[in-house]
């Protein structure tokens, strides 16, 4: 007996996050940053995720095989609150993929899984401007006790 | 037939000059930013905690009505700048958020463009540069005790030198804000500890005395008498100057009034002749009543010479002090007689806090830039009427002012 062998997953998250106070911190003067989008923060970012899944594929029994493919979507956000038209700070659009396999024994309770992340090497920055890592390798093994 | 022929011909040849044309290197439009006018200005907005924000640096035409920041070029948060002729020099911020390049802007009709760069050692934290000649300026480097020797036409590094050797206790003896006087290089040493304030068993006021000609440190002459220390603050090129007789000044901060065993501030002499301290010229401001107000100082936090002994400049008070000393209004704008000895408070320009504590003197006219609670902005004083106007309005605050003319 299979399991469902495809599972297919997606969302889009778009927020609008503002200063909305009305003064300068500690004065009574009017606060330059009000109605300005958030710094540091994304605004629209968006996942999507290909499983495929298959009981015994290499054969034996109480085994089952995944294979998995994410992709993350940040698009360019601020780096700081925005007043010039001359100069934009900004943290870059970004798309990662992930791909990765898991491969359980013992009716789930021995796991090997390994994953690509950042699988296409793409350049990508942190929210504070700071650079996040290139393609990376990961293996793993667990074992659940029960 | 004949009309055709010609037609193509003229197709041919329009299509032939096309191609030719698009063959030609086209000139990139100068691109220049920043806005326009004579006037530079540094504006900050920063964020609540006072050490980070943003900072932005604009040519307007005058100092009066308000600012359209949409101009302005970003620089690094409170990004220190130096001007030379018509150039400014932005130097990055504190640490290594921003890029590490000593950046050169020349002031055209325009705005401003970009002419030159220098890639400095990450974290060294240049802040300022003194010009011997047009070929030759010299950039001290806070945090590392060194001098970079630079041509300043050409952005390149020609030389350094290496003030290791004179710090008190660590590694660095902090060369501050200097001064090019007569074939010297005099260029004051902070000698501060790792909390950025003076070591108490050396409260003293360290200068380097350099020859311009060999960039060779001639020796290091210290006043010991008064108790002032951390001589000049790096950024506020005004903290140092010399008078009518070439005697050398040199704006002392102490402790920033945060140390209240150690308030002594004021003013320490270099005698023009001797190259040396003329002690009897040190004054410690702090126990010197302040007209029109029951305060004292605490702190000379920025200074303008105005000639015949007079001196625009900010002080810190204590009992104006909080909590945060990057976002406390613990500035008060005075003006300081050398000659008699006597401070003044100049009434009308609100108390500030540390980011706009900008002071220029300008057509007879002194401009101080304030962030008060309830003004904020450029405000004039007049010294032969006392006058005080506010001209300029601005939510956040204003570091530098710079008049290219």
């Amino acid at each position: 007996m299979y399991l469902a062998f495809l599972y297919i997953y997606g969302n889009v998250n778009y927020q609008d996050l503002r200063d909305v106070r009305d003064l300068e911190e500690g004065s009574n003067l009017p606060n330059p940053t009000k109605g300005k989008r958030m710094p540091n923060i994304p605004y629209f970012m968006s996942n999507a995720g290909l499983e495929l899944h298959r009981e015994n594929f290499f054969g034996g029994q109480g085994q089952n095989t995944r294979l998995f493919l994410d992709m993350a979507f940040v698009e360019e956000y601020f780096y700081d609150f925005e007043f010039t038209d001359n100069t934009k700070r900004r943290i870059p659009r970004s798309t990662t993929f992930d791909l990765g396999f898991e491969h359980s024994f013992m009716n789930q309770r021995l796991f090997l899984s390994g994953k690509v992340k950042n699988l296409t090497d793409a350049a990508i920055l942190s929210e504070f401007n700071q650079p996040l890592p290139g393609r990376s390798f990961a293996f793993k093994i667990r074992y659940i006790f029960r | 037939m004949k009309t055709n022929i010609t037609l193509l011909l003229a197709g041919a040849l329009a299509l032939c000059a096309s191609s030719c044309h698009k063959n030609k290197p086209v000139a990139p439009a100068e691109e220049v930013f920043g806005g326009e006018g004579n006037i530079l200005i540094e504006t900050t907005i920063k964020n609540a905690d006072g050490v980070t924000g943003q900072s932005y640096l604009q040519l307007i035409p005058s100092l009066s009505g308000s600012i359209d920041m949409t101009k302005g070029i970003q620089i690094g948060f409170s990004s220190t700048l130096s001007f030379m002729d018509k150039y400014v020099f932005v130097f990055p911020e504190f640490g290594t958020n921003s890029n590490q390049y000593l950046t050169k802007y020349e002031h055209t009709p325009k705005g401003l463009k970009k002419v030159g760069e220098l890639q400095i050692i990450p974290n060294s934290y240049p802040v300022n540069l003194s010009a011997v000649s047009a070929e030759k300026a010299y950039v001290p480097m806070y945090n590392l005790g060194k001098v970079m020797v630079i041509n300043p036409a050409t952005m390149v590094q020609t030389g350094e030198i290496d003030l290791t050797g004179y710090a008190h206790v660590d590694s660095s003896a902090d060369p501050a804000s200097g001064i090019v006087a007569g074939g010297f290089y005099y260029l004051p040493l902070n000698q501060i500890n790792s909390s950025w304030m003076p070591y108490e068993d050396h409260l003293q006021v360290d200068v380097a005395v350099i020859d311009t000609s060999t960039d060779q440190v001639v020796k290091v002459i210290s006043e010991t008498a008064s108790g002032l220390s951390f001589p000049t603050r790096p950024f506020l090129p005004g903290m140092i100057f010399t008078d009518e007789k070439n005697d050398i000044y040199i704006a002392c901060t102490g402790y920033f009034g945060y140390n209240p065993a150690h308030l002594e501030n004021g003013f320490a002499c270099i005698s023009a002749s001797r190259k040396e301290f003329d002690e009897s010229k040190s004054w410690d401001i702090s126990g010197t009543p302040i007209e029109g107000c029951e305060y004292k100082s605490a702190s000379v936090y920025n200074c303008q010479y105005l000639g015949n002994g007079k001196v625009a400049a900010y002080v810190g008070v204590i009992e104006l002090m909080s909590d945060n000393p990057y976002t406390a209004r613990n500035s008060m704008a005075v003006m300081i007689d050398l000659n008699k000895r006597t401070i003044k408070k100049i009434d009308g320009i609100p108390y500030t806090d540390g980011h706009s504590v900008a002071i220029e003197y300008h057509g007879g006219v002194v401009y101080f830039s304030a962030f008060g609670v309830d003004k904020a902005g450029v405000f004039t004083y007049d010294p032969k009427t006392e006058e005080v106007k506010q001209t300029l309005s601005l939510s956040g605050n204003l570091a530098y002012i710079h008049f290219f003319d």
